[in-house]
C-alpha cells in the first residue's frame, strides 16, 4: 500500500529534553494508525510532526513521497488543504464565532466558493455532528465538549484525505464520542487516512489497522494491530491492557486476544 | 576567568542569533506585505487591517488630541512670555514647528501607540501561541504572518502617520486657541506666519519619522509576541521586552532622522 505519511528517523528536542527519539513510521493510504503511550510519551509531538506543524530537529517527514522540508509554499498549502487536524484542546480561534471558525479554512482553500455553498456545507456538518448550540457564539461561551465538537467540524470542513486526531475523546461525553466514532469509521470506509493519538478503547478497537506504542519519545512497538497486541514486551502489554481494558463493551474479540495472547482467527 | 569569558561569549552569540532571527522576521513581513498589497482580490486580511486601524488610530484620537492641545498651549504660553524679552517674538513659529511638527509630534504619538497597541499586539499574539491558535492557523495553511502580522504592520504604520498629522493639527490649533487668551491674533496672520515658517523638509522629516516608528513598533511588538513559547508567564515578559525595545529603537531612529535633517 502507498504511504501517505512517512517519518524517517525523526527526532525532536526541546530545551535539551528529547521529545521524539529516532521515530520511523509509515502511514499507508486509507489506513488508521493509532498512537498510544502514557501521558508525556510524545504522542502529541509525533502527531504534530507527522502533520508538519512542528519541524523535526533530525530526520525527515514525507507526504506522498515528498520531503515536507522541500515543499514549495504552494505545495505546502495544497497539503494543508488535504489534511485536517483536531487539537487536544480544540484550539478554536477565540475572536471568531463558531460559524467563522468553521468557514475560514473553506474561504481560504476554496476561493470563489459562494456564501450559500459555504453556509450549506457548514449547516450539513453542524447537523452531522449534532451541534445544537448557536453557531454565532464565540468559543468562550461553549462547553469544553462543544468546543471539541467544533474542532472536529472545522477539521472536516475541507473533507480532508488525511485526518489527525489528538486525543479525540477528551472532554466529550460517550454519546458524542460514539457519534464521532461512527463518522470517523464512515470516513475510513470511504478511504480517508486517520492518524490518532488516543487512550480510547473504542477508537482503537473499531478504527485501528496499525498500532504504535511510544515510551519517552521512542517507538517500543509498532505494526498491524494483531501483531502489536501479541507483543511480549511488558511495557506494551501494560499500556495496552490499561487502554483497552474497557474494550469488552466495544469488541469482545480484543478482550479475548488480551487474555489468550492471540488475535481470534489468526494462527 | 574562563567562566566569565564563556558567559560573555554566550551572551554575544545569543544576541547575534536574536538579531539574525529578527532581521529574517522583518524581511519576511516585508515580503508578505508586498504580496498582500499586490493581491488583486480583497482578502480576509483586510478585515483585520480595518480593525487594527480602528483600534490603533481611531481609538487613540482622544488621547492624542488632549496631549497635542496641551503641548501646543504650553509652548505658546512659555514662548509668548519669554521670547519678547529678547526681542525674538516671531521665533515662536519656528519653535512650534521644530517642537510639534519635527520632534514631539512623531515621537509622542509613537510613545502613545507603544503603550496602547504595542503591548496589546504582543500580548494577543503570545496568548494565541499559548492557546495553540497559531498552530491551528498553520494546520489549515493560513500563514500567521500574512493573515495576522501584515494587517497589524500596515494598520499600525498607516495609523501612526495619520495620527502624527492629527497631532500636528491639534497642536498647532491648540496653540492658536491659547494665543487668543494671552495675546489675541487674527487667524489669518497666525496661519500665514506658521505656513511661511514651515518648510517641506519639516513635513518630510515628520512623515519619515512616523513611518519609521510605525514599522518599528509593529515589527517589534509582533516579533516579541511570537517569542512566547509555552507558558502564560512569558506573555507579560515578552510584552515588557517589546515595549522597552520599541522605545529604544524609536528614540534611536528619531535621532538618526534629526541628524540627517541637519546634514
Amino acid at each position: 500500500m502507498d504511504a501517505v505519511i512517512e517519518l524517517r528517523e525523526v527526532s525532536l528536542v526541546r530545551d535539551s529534553t528529547t521529545i521524539l527519539d529516532s521515530v520511523s513510521l509509515v502511514v499507508p493510504k486509507g489506513s488508521c494508525v493509532v498512537v498510544m503511550g502514557y501521558s508525556g510519551s510524545g504522542h502529541t509531538a509525533l502527531l504534530k510532526t507527522a502533520a508538519g506543524l512542528v519541524p523535526a530537529d533530525r530526520g525527515k517527514v514525507y507526504f506522498e513521497g515528498r520531503d515536507m522540508d522541500r515543499m514549495s509554499e504552494a505545495e505546502l498549502f495544497r497539503f494543508r488543504g488535504r489534511c485536517g487536524f483536531v487539537f487536544q484542546d480544540a484550539a478554536l480561534w477565540a475572536n471568531m464565532s463558531v460559524y467563522q471558525n468553521v468557514a475560514l479554512p473553506l474561504q481560504f482553500h476554496r476561493r470563489g466558493i459562494g456564501r450559500d455553498e459555504i453556509d450549506a456545507r457548514i449547516r450539513e456538518l453542524l447537523r452531522e455532528f449534532d451541534f445544537r448550540d448557536n453557531p454565532e457564539l464565540r468559543p468562550a461561551r461553549l462547553s469544553a465538549g462543544e468546543r471539541k465538537q467544533v474542532s472536529f467540524i472545522r477539521a472536516m470542513i475541507l473533507d480532508p484525505e488525511v485526518l489527525f486526531l489528538d486525543d479525540p475523546t477528551s472532554s466529550i461525553d460517550n454519546v458524542l464520542a460514539d457519534r464521532i466514532l461512527s463518522i470517523m469509521a464512515g470516513g475510513k470506509r470511504r478511504g480517508r487516512t486517520l492518524v490518532i493519538a488516543t487512550h480510547s478503547a473504542a477508537f482503537t478497537t473499531r478504527l485501528a489497522d496499525y498500532l504504535v506504542v511510544l515510551r519517552e519519545g521512542r517507538v517500543v512497538e509498532q505494526g498491524p494491530i494483531g501483531e502489536v497486541l501479541r507483543s511480549s514486551d511488558p511495557y506494551v502489554a501494560a499500556v495496552l491492557s490499561e487502554n483497552l481494558s474497557q474494550a469488552a463493551a466495544y469488541d469482545g474479540d480484543i478482550l479475548d486476544l488480551l487474555e489468550d495472547g492471540g488475535f481470534p482467527g489468526e494462527d | 576567568m574562563r567562566g566569565t569569558l564563556e558567559r560573555i561569549g554566550g551572551g554575544v552569540l545569543r544576541r547575534g542569533r536574536d538579531l539574525f532571527y529578527a532581521t529574517g522576521y522583518f524581511l519576511e513581513v516585508l515580503k508578505e506585505t508586498g504580496r498582500f498589497l499586490r493581491a488583486r482580490q480583497v482578502g480576509y486580511g483586510y478585515r483585520v487591517l480595518i480593525m487594527q486601524i480602528l483600534f490603533t488610530g481611531v481609538e487613540a484620537l482622544g488621547i492624542i488630541a488632549v496631549i497635542s492641545l496641551s503641548l501646543g498651549a504650553v509652548i505658546i504660553v512659555q514662548g509668548l512670555n519669554l521670547l519678547p524679552q529678547f526681542g525674538q517674538g516671531r521665533l515662536i513659529y519656528g519653535i512650534l514647528i521644530a517642537v510639534i511638527t519635527r520632534e514631539l509630534g512623531p515621537i509622542l504619538t509613537a510613545f502613545i501607540i507603544i503603550a496602547r497597541s504595542g503591548t496589546a499586539m504582543s500580548t494577543e499574539l503570545g496568548n494565541l501561541i499559548i492557546s495553540h491558535e497559531i498552530e491551528a492557523y498553520i494546520a489549515f495553511g493560513i500563514k500567521p504572518i500574512s493573515y495576522l502580522i501584515v494587517p497589524r504592520f500596515l494598520g499600525v504604520t498607516i495609523s501612526l502617520v495619520l495620527l502624527n498629522l492629527y497631532f500636528n493639527l491639534f497642536g498647532l490649533l491648540g496653540s492658536f486657541l491659547v494665543t487668543q487668551f494671552v495675546k489675541p491674533l487674527p487667524l489669518g496672520e497666525y496661519l500665514y506666519e506658521l505656513l511661511s515658517t514651515l518648510k517641506a523638509a519639516d513635513v518630510i522629516s515628520s512623515l519619515v519619522k512616523s513611518l519609521a516608528f510605525g514599522v518599528i513598533i509593529s515589527v517589534t511588538a509582533t516579533y516579541y509576541g511570537f517569542r512566547v513559547e509555552q507558558s502564560s508567564t512569558e506573555v507579560p515578559q515578552m510584552a515588557i521586552k517589546a515595549v522597552g525595545r520599541s522605545f529604544i529603537l524609536c528614540i534611536l531612529a528619531n535621532a538618526v532622522v534629526t541628524l540627517v535633517y541637519y546634514l
